[in-house]
This record gives structure tokens, sequence and C-alpha cells, in this order.
């Protein structure tokens, strides 16, 4: 079960809304001799050990130069797995203004179409969000529609 | 033709149309600019919005009146229709359900539809004491515009907003009310 | 908020936005003259409906359906036209977005791309025609000509054709902002200036700090 970290980053290098989450599927549990003293999986609660739960927002933060240089060569929006650290992989998606979604996670091998189109609807609800006029790029979202919106998205793709 | 008939007709072949996004936001940046510019003081804003709606509504009802040859309306229920099905159809593409009749015929409630042109993508932003929520009346334009518009036709109402979704409340709800109905007469201001 | 809203494309009357639009004016000078004179009027404590026979603020003849509000010297002011150009510019910044994510395909880096962009898909979608003329020097600054430019072909003062020239100036900050607007959501600070070289043709001078 894929433990996620999504970070929305503003053109200032600025964090701009962060959920940690993780996969709704796949939600059975394995009991395991050798750990016994962990507590079962909550579907939907990230499942990052403590001490890389601690680094994720540094993580997105480094991956922002990867992002940079990968803009330049590719004229996608989607930029794909741009790094891994530690276990820890990252996919990056950059916006026309220059806001980026940086998805942290955890294991095995994702299918990148599904992060793509969870991406694609992060973006849509993103100029959603630009829309209102009470909004201001580099704000931070506080919304809770778009946090509960979010959490939709990725028990749909992810 | 009923006058939705004449409505839905008028708005598909005879008016010009934009991307309604562009309206939504030139609105929106307005409304923004004007809470910024009077520090929050809302009443202040609801005022400006209310002066533009009501000089938007001096001169849109010549347009209207010419657009749809509708001819003076014998009762009050056939203005309020008048103003729903054709009004708001031609301009807003909208159209607002009329509640609430009072006893004499003199009031009522317009239902504006959500999402519509004005209030599209608005969240109103979430602050400690909800200033924002109990003062603001966001599409306070329209109360203007109606007014306006009515003054011109010798109609002297009351047009205010009770309930908006905005606010969080289950619907957008206007209260036209009719005071009196002013003799023919040039008003003050017109060349 | 439906999932589906920014794929269905909704429409209003062209006229509505062209009232609005006509309006920016005049509020924005009423909102300087009262912001300017905070001292003298009071603090609104109270919605105040407008009513026919009362003044809209405190300027000379500023009776509704007067336009004698711009007439008031202070069209002419800086605070009046900065914020003429901030409800433009806002709402460049905003309409770059909703166009870009509606174009689909992928991301415009090239700065001559950009102005191809603004000269074809914003003019397109703000005043139903395209620019009708784009130059640049290659060295950052752009030139672009409407001939026919809708936001003022159809003022007309009745104190003539110089006063129309000179009221018809503070109309054209805002497409300036609106401009500017979009610029700055591609991350490009530009300056954006506009001249009314022959009436209704107008042209727009945009400088950037980008070598091309």
């Amino acid at each position: 079960m894929s433990s996620y970290y999504l970070a929305i980053i503003g053109t200032r290098d600025n964090p701009i809304y962060e959920l940690e989450f993780a996969s709704f599927k796949n939600t059975t549990i394995l009991s395991s001799p050798s750990t016994p003293n962990t507590p079962p999986p909550i579907p939907g609660k990230a499942r990052f050990a403590p001490n890389v739960k601690e680094l994720l927002p540094f993580i997105a933060n480094s991956s922002l130069d990867l992002i940079e240089d990968a803009q330049f060569t590719s004229n996608q929006l989607n930029l794909g797995k741009i790094d891994t650290f530690y276990g820890i992989s990252i996919n990056a998606f950059i916006t026309p203004g220059n806001i980026k979604f940086v998805l942290c996670y955890d294991g095995n091998v994702k299918e990148e179409n599904s992060i793509r189109s969870f991406f694609n609807e992060i973006n849509e609800l993103y100029v959603k969000t630009l829309l209102n006029p009470f909004y201001a790029v580099n704000d931070a979202i506080i919304s809770p529609e778009f946090d509960l919106k979010v959490k939709q998205l990725a028990r749909k793709y992810l | 033709m009923s006058r939705k008939a004449v409505g839905d007709d008028i708005w598909k072949n005879n008016v010009e149309k934009i991307n309604s996004e562009l309206f939504t936001l030139t609105y929106g940046s307005v409304v923004a600019q004007l809470c910024r510019d009077f520090n929050n003081n809302y009443h202040e804003v609801n005022n400006q919005l209310d002066k533009m709606g009501y000089n938007i509504g001096l001169r849109l009802i010549e347009e209207f009146l010419a657009k749809t040859g509708v001819r003076r309306c014998q009762t009050f229920k056939e203005t309020s229709e008048v103003i729903s099905k054709l009004g708001f159809k031609i301009f807003l593409n909208i159209q607002p359900t009329i509640e609430n009749w009072s006893a004499d015929g003199k009031s009522c409630s317009l239902i504006l539809p959500e999402p519509n042109p004005l209030t599209e993508f608005v969240e109103l932003p979430i602050t400690a004491d909800d200033k924002i929520a109990k003062e603001l009346w966001y599409s306070q334009i329209l109360c203007g515009v109606l007014r306006g518009a009515l003054q011109m036709v010798q109609l002297d109402c009351d047009v205010q907003f009770v309930k908006d979704v905005l606010r969080g409340d289950d619907r957008t709800e206007l209260r036209l009310k009719l005071n009196k109905i002013l003799k023919d007469e040039v008003p003050a201001g017109e060349d | 908020m439906s999932e589906e809203i920014l794929d269905r494309q909704t429409y209003v009357n062209s006229r509505s936005l062209d009232f609005l639009l006509q309006e920016l004016i005049p509020t924005s000078i009423r909102v300087s003259h009262k912001l300017m004179n905070s001292q003298q009027s009071s603090v609104e404590e109270q919605d105040v409906p407008t009513t026919i026979d009362q003044q809209l603020s405190s300027i000379e003849g500023d009776l509704p359906g007067t336009v004698n509000v711009l007439d008031s010297s202070l069209i002419h002011n800086d605070e009046v036209t900065i914020r003429v150009e901030n409800y433009g510019y806002n709402l460049g910044v905003k309409i770059a977005e909703v166009l870009l994510y509606r174009a689909g395909g992928n991301k415009i880096v090239d700065i001559l791309d950009i102005m191809k962009f603004v000269c074809r898909d914003v003019w397109k979608c703000l005043y139903n025609k395209q620019m009708d003329n784009l130059r640049t020097n290659h060295r950052g600054t752009f030139v672009l000509v409407d001939t026919n430019y809708k936001l003022i072909s159809a003022l007309n003062s009745p104190h003539g054709m110089q006063d129309t020239l000179s009221k018809a100036k503070v109309y054209m900050w805002f497409p300036c902002g609106v401009i500017r607007g979009i610029l700055s959501n591609f991350g490009i600070e530009a300056n954006v200036t506009a001249e009314i070289t022959q009436f209704p043709s107008v042209t727009f001078n945009i400088h950037t700090a980008i070598n091309n």
C-alpha cells in the first residue's frame, strides 16, 4: 500500500498546499509476526516512517531544482518521474503559471498514467481556485472544499 | 409566443455572446479590488456596487425595450415575469424563478440559479470574524441594475438581497417590492 | 461547484460586459475621490440603496444617469489610472490561466508565441476579433495594433473629439493592465502603454526585459 505526499509549490518556492495520504486501494491487512507492534494500516492514512515523514517537505523542495531543469527539456506540463530518494519516488507537474505539483511516494512501480490523470485533475482544481476573485497567485489554499476534492481525487486515481 | 420562448429566441438569434468567464472574472476583479480599497468595509463595497448597477440599469433598459419590444406591463406580476424570463435571459442567460408573492401582489422573491455568471467559482474568504459573510452582498450590482431599470419605466421599487449561497445560505434570493408608480415625467438627469 | 464546470462553455450577452466595463472608470473616480477625502466623508455603517435624485459621490454634478463624473479633474489622476489598470491586471492574470487550460496542449515558452497568444486567443476572447498587427524589434519591445478598438470606438463626447480622446485615454489603461497581467502569468515583467494613434485605431507598446 503506497503512501503519498502531495505538495503544491508557488512561484516563489513557497508551499501553498500540502497533503499526506495513502492509497485507498488494497487495504488488506497483512499480519506479520516480525513486526507485532506495527498498527494495522488505516485506509487513506499515510504510513511514512517518522524519519522520512519529516523529510518530505525538504524532499519536495529540493526537487524544485530538478523541476526547473526538466521544464526546459520538455514542453509537457506533466514531467513524470523526476527523481528518487532512498526509495521515495518523486513525480512533478508544472502549470503554465509556473506552479508546481510535487508527489512523493514510496515503493512500488506506479502507473505513470494514473499519476498523470491525478495531476491533470489537480490542475483543473487549481485553475478553479485561481478563478476565485478573492484568491491571488501564491496565496495558501485553505479552502476545505479544495482539500475534500483532492482527497476524492486521490481515492479515485491512486 | 410565450415570454419564455421569446426570451430563448432572442438569446439564440439576436444576441452577441462572449465567454461567461470573462464577465465573471471582470466582476470578481472589481469586487475584490473594492474590498481592498475600502479596507474590508463591506457596506461601502455594497454601496459602490449598487451605484454601478444603478447607472447600468438606467442605460440597459433602453436596449432591453428596443430588443424585446415589450409594452407597458399591466401588473407588477407581469413586470416580474418580464424581468425573469426576458431580462435575465437576454443579458445573463439565466432564468430566475419567482416565488413568495405578498398578498397585495406588490412584492415577491426572485431566486437566482446557482451557479450564475456573477458568482461562478467565487468563494468568500474564510476569516476569523466572518465579517465578509455577514456584510458583503457579492452580487449587489444586480439590485442597482434592477432598481435603475425599473425607475426608468416609472416604477419605484426596493430591491435587496435576503439570502446568498456565497454566504452559506441554501439559495440566492432577492426581494422585489413595488413602492409606487411614478407619474409620467422625464426623470432628473436625462437631457 | 460541478466537476465538469470548466469543460462546459457558458455565455453571457457581450453587452453585459460592455456595460460593466463602461462603469469601471466612473467607479474608479468615485472610489479614488472617496479615499482621498476620507476625513470629510462618513464611514458607511449600512447599505444605502441608490436613488435617482441622490448624488453618487460628492463630485460636482455626479447624479445617476449623468456622465459629469468623467468631467472631474480626477480622471487624469494617477490614483484613478492605477486603479483602472489594476482591474485590468487582475483580469489578465486569471483569464490567461483559463484560456491556457481550455486550450490544453503544452506550455508556451517563446516570447513571440506568447505575444501571438495575446493577439489571437486573448483578443478573440475579449473582443471577438484578433489584433490587427504585431511588430517587434526582437529586443524585447512589441507593438500591437488594433485598428478598431471596441472599448473606445463607441465613445463620443458632446464636447468634441479632443475631449473624447482625452477621456478615451483613461479607458485604455484597462486593456494595458490586461496585457500586463497576462504576461505576468507567464513570468514576464512588462511595461504596457497605449496610444490612440488614429481614433479608433490604438497601439499598445510593450517593453519587456527579454531579448528574443
